[in-house]
């Protein structure tokens, strides 16, 4: 499939359809019985980079580790930092599945990068939303639409993005905030400084992780400051030591995602605690990332009703969990999107 | 029963216009060269009230059209001939400021500066600032994913929008995105955002904010060619550089801005060049040593740093200003909006000057640098025969010019009514029709601002291009 005429062909041979990237969230891309997987990892390439417009346009297939490096040879990053990319995430299953990682707490998620789109409706026509400028008002804004919709709207042929430069120099510390409560507190007060902070994440047993980016010299002595001025002490963090956040990246052990506010941590962590359930809190606790085997899931689900929340899981079906937004908007859409309910 | 009798039913009647003088305040917007006289304006001051007007429209099937300020510069709030008008701007209520979650709750007729403002206290704003923001609506500026000059780094309305409730127009309410920045399932919200009032009405609006920047540094900077500023430009991009702004304009904008507030640009420059870099102290102390060697090095005539806050002032004054303070050399004008690629912008503005001086026309521009939109103020003399239309074919000659160079046909100001014919060049048929699915998915009636957007039909009386009745009074000023 390394055409979009061979994979509208591919398309339009099944009345039910799943379309696939790499597979890195199992969950997301499984499949009815009887339907096609319609995978994309084949679909690659990098059709357009120019560094001085901080943009590109890469095939869905294309796996973000490819365009990481690239982006990174010429000193630019993307900024929402997305997960699984070691794994293989292509950049078509990265959009349609909405996922941020910690880093997006500086600059937005995926949602606020992806400027254009070319994607194929339910029903086999090439459209083309966006475009490939940095700021552009016309027409509607399907590339957004298409973020989260898991496969369910459209198959993402070609996307474009824009970039940032990636900072001289990163900055890791911790500061124990002795108990949830005194975390959250803590991350709040970090939350309402002009601190510019990368990523502010939390612990369930209150330790606040946070990342500064910016000229080299510049770092120590913002977090000293910082610390000052919120009354914290922060420890710097040796990336590679066994305490690294980054080993509880979403993706490897924490494989729910749970998009929060901070007045609702504490019942939330409660309800996980009785769970004996693996989480964190990230992005100044506005989203969960919960580690769930596929045996926890029901309690899970049960749990998140309650508290009137949703989870997208990864790993292990179903992938949507608890009380999910009403689908009233998004069946509206599908009616020119998907009009024969090939990708419902 | 009739359908003014079902709207007198829900509106007292200092709500409910009908006669001729109050309608005529509705007729038209920013852009003042189309006008349409409504039916009947009514003036809900709940959310019930909007979602009643709707349906009763939607009974009769009477076109409508949510209106906030007026302000739109395409066109976008130009009334539907006949229709109704749905006035959200005493719906102006901020209806929850929450520090800790860093969002507000408003209903959509609050005015963008307002919640600046409301969240000041608390070290916080609303990043989108388009300079009309002392009296356009949130709810306008979601209709148009307005944005202003800090959209490179920051983004437009879309990325500080993460909830709304609407209503739909065949009276639906939904509800899209939340309290989180995070959402699960489609981003319907993100679509809604930019739709140009074609799919209902904004009742309520969830923005996210954020903290102020601790310190800004503004350098202005005076060239003998344009080239030599967006050359500047590309080397501030190429460092790995992010301002918070970057702003050219040319000697006929410069002129016109010096005229008007004294703002102290270089007097002999042929551009000027506006960087504001923000964030944390010793990252903006860092940069500005790097940014000071990249301007020493592109040659300008002279370049400065704002003193202080004043001066900082007085530098944006000038830049804001520009626009009005052109329109008062002339006695027509129109402002085009357009994006072309960053790195060409040397090429587009040599362009448009050919493009002008071929249409014998004089343009001013200024742009926001950072991200490659150009706003080229053209200027004529309606009272000459032939110049209004020479103006508006340069208007698309220079449209159609961004469009050839993968650019867009608007960065912030919409299609609205003004840029209609351009949307189907941009996208192509299939992607024009595909829209008008989706929006008939949402509207099968299309009743919601018929006539916007979509290239169709028949468009409003034209009327003369000028400054918008609140630019004379001297209370806003555009960008
Ligand atoms: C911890 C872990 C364990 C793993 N274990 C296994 C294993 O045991 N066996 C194995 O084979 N692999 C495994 N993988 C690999 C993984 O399952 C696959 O590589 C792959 O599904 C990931 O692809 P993706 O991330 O691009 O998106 P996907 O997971 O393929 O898709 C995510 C979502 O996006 C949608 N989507 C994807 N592409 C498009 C597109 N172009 N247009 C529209 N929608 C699209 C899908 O429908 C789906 O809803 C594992 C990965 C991880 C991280
Ligand atoms: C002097 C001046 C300077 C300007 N500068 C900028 C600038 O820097 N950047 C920029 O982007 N724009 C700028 N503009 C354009 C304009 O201010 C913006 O488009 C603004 O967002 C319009 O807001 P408004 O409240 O006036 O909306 P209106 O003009 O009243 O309406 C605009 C559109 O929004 C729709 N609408 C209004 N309320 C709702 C609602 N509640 N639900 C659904 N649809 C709704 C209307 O139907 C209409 O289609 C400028 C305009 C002027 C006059």
């Amino acid at each position: 499939m390394t055409t979009p005429e061979s994979i509208r062909d591919a398309l339009l041979s099944s009345p039910k359809v799943r379309p696939t990237g790499a597979g890195t969230k199992p969950a997301l891309s499984q499949n009815e019985p009887g339907g096609l997987s319609l995978s994309l990892s084949a679909y690659q390439g990098i059709t357009e980079y120019d560094p001085g417009e901080f943009t590109f346009t890469a095939r869905a297939g294309t796996r973000l580790e490819t365009i990481a490096a690239v982006l990174a040879s010429h000193g630019q990053y993307l900024p929402f930092d997305p997960p699984l990319v070691q794994e293989g995430a292509t950049l078509g299953g990265a959009i349609a599945s909405g996922l941020n990682g910690p880093g997006r707490y500086r600059y937005g998620g995926l949602r606020d990068f992806i400027l254009g789109a070319v994607f194929l409706t339910g029903d086999g026509r090439l459209i083309r939303g966006g475009g490939k400028v940095v700021k552009n008002a016309a027409g509607f804004d399907f590339p957004k639409l298409l973020v989260g919709s898991l496969g369910r709207l459209g198959v993402i042929l070609e996307a474009t993005f824009k970039v940032f430069p990636l900072p001289q120099e990163r900055l890791r510390a911790r500061a124990d905030g002795g108990s949830l409560a005194g975390g959250l507190e803590l991350v709040q007060r970090l939350s309402l400084q002009p601190a510019d902070l990368e990523c502010l994440d939390l612990t369930p047993e209150g330790v606040v992780w946070l990342q500064l980016a910016g000229d080299t010299g510049t770092l120590a002595p913002r977090l000293d400051r910082l610390g000052r001025r919120v009354g914290a002490i922060f420890a710097p963090v040796d990336p590679t030591t066994p305490d690294d956040p980054d080993r509880l990246r979403p993706g490897a052990a924490l494989t729910v995602k749970v998009p929060l506010t901070p007045a609702r941590v504490t019942r939330l962590d409660a309800a996980l605690t009785t769970l004996h359930l693996p989480r964190r809190y990230e992005a100044a606790a506005q989203t969960a990332w919960i580690g769930a085997t596929a045996a926890d899931l029901p309690a899970l689900d049960a749990q998140l009703r309650q508290l009137a929340l949703g989870g997208l899981s990864l790993q292990h079906a179903p992938a949507r969990i608890g009380q999910w937004p009403s689908p009233a908007a998004e069946n509206i859409v599908r009616r020119a999107f998907d009009p024969d309910g090939r990708l419902a | 029963m009739s359908f003014i009798s079902d709207l007198q039913a829900i509106f007292p009647p200092d709500r409910c216009l009908l006669d001729g003088a109050a309608l005529a305040a509705y007729e038209s917007d920013g852009l003042t060269a189309f006008a349409a006289t409504p039916r009947a304006v009514v003036v809900p001051v709940t959310r019930e009230e909007v979602v009643a007007a709707v349906r009763v429209c939607a009974v009769w099937a009477v076109p409508f059209m949510a209106r906030g300020s007026g302000t739109s510069l395409s066109g976008g709030a130009v009334p539907v001939e006949d229709g109704l008008v749905i006035a959200m701007n005493q719906m102006n209520r901020i209806l929850r400021l929450d520090p800790q979650a860093r969002l507000a709750v408003v209903e959509p007729g609050v005015i963008n500066l307002a919640v600046s403002q409301a969240a000041a206290p608390h070290g916080l704003y609303f990043a989108p600032d388009p300079s009309s923001q002392q009296i356009c609506t949130i709810g306008g500026n979601v209709a148009f994913n307005s944005g202003g000059a800090h959209c490179l780094k920051y983004g437009m309305t879309a990325n500080h929008v993460i909830g709304a409730t609407i209503v739909t127009p065949t009276g639906e309410i939904l509800e899209c995105g939340g309290e989180s920045v995070e959402s699960l399932g489609p981003d319907c919200l993100g679509l809604f955002c930019g739709s140009e009032g074609l799919f209902g009405i904004a009742l309520e609006l969830t923005l996210r904010l954020i903290p102020k920047a601790e310190l800004f540094h503004t350098l202005l900077a005076g060239y003998d060619s344009t080239d030599k500023a967006g050359e500047a430009v590309s080397a501030i991009i190429a460092a790995g550089i992010l301002p918070g702004a970057i702003e050219i304009m040319d000697r006929l904008a410069i002129d016109a801005a010096e005229a008007a507030t004294h703002c102290g640009y270089p007097p002999n420059a042929a551009t000027v060049l506006i960087v504001e870099l923000e964030g944390p102290i010793e990252q903006v102390e860092s940069e500005k040593q790097r940014l000071a060697a990249i301007i020493e090095q592109s040659g300008p005539l002279e370049s400065r740093v704002a003193r202080d806050a004043d001066d900082r002032a007085l530098i944006w004054k000038g830049r804001k200003s520009a626009f009005s303070a052109v329109g008062r050399l002339s006695p027509d004008f129109i402002v085009q909006d357009g994006v072309v690629p960053r790195s060409r912008l040397g090429e587009a503005l040599r362009r448009i000057a050919a493009l002008a001086q071929d249409h014998g026309l004089r343009c001013a521009n200024v742009f926001h640098a950072g991200d490659g939109n150009l706003h080229p103020l053209i200027l004529f003399d309606a009272s000459v025969p032939g110049e209004h239309e020479r103006g508006e074919a340069l208007a698309g000659r220079i449209l159609e010019m961004c469009i050839e160079m993968g650019g867009s046909i608007t960065g912030e100001h919409g299609v609205g009514l003004e840029k209609r014919a351009f949307l189907t060049p941009m996208f192509g048929e299939p992607d024009v029709a595909f829209m008008r699915e989706v929006r008939r998915a949402f509207d099968p009636a299309e009743l919601a601002n018929p006539g916007k957007m979509f290239p169709s039909g028949e468009a409003p009386a034209l009327q003369s291009h000028g400054l918008h009745p609140l630019e004379k009074a001297g209370i806003i000023s555009r960008e």
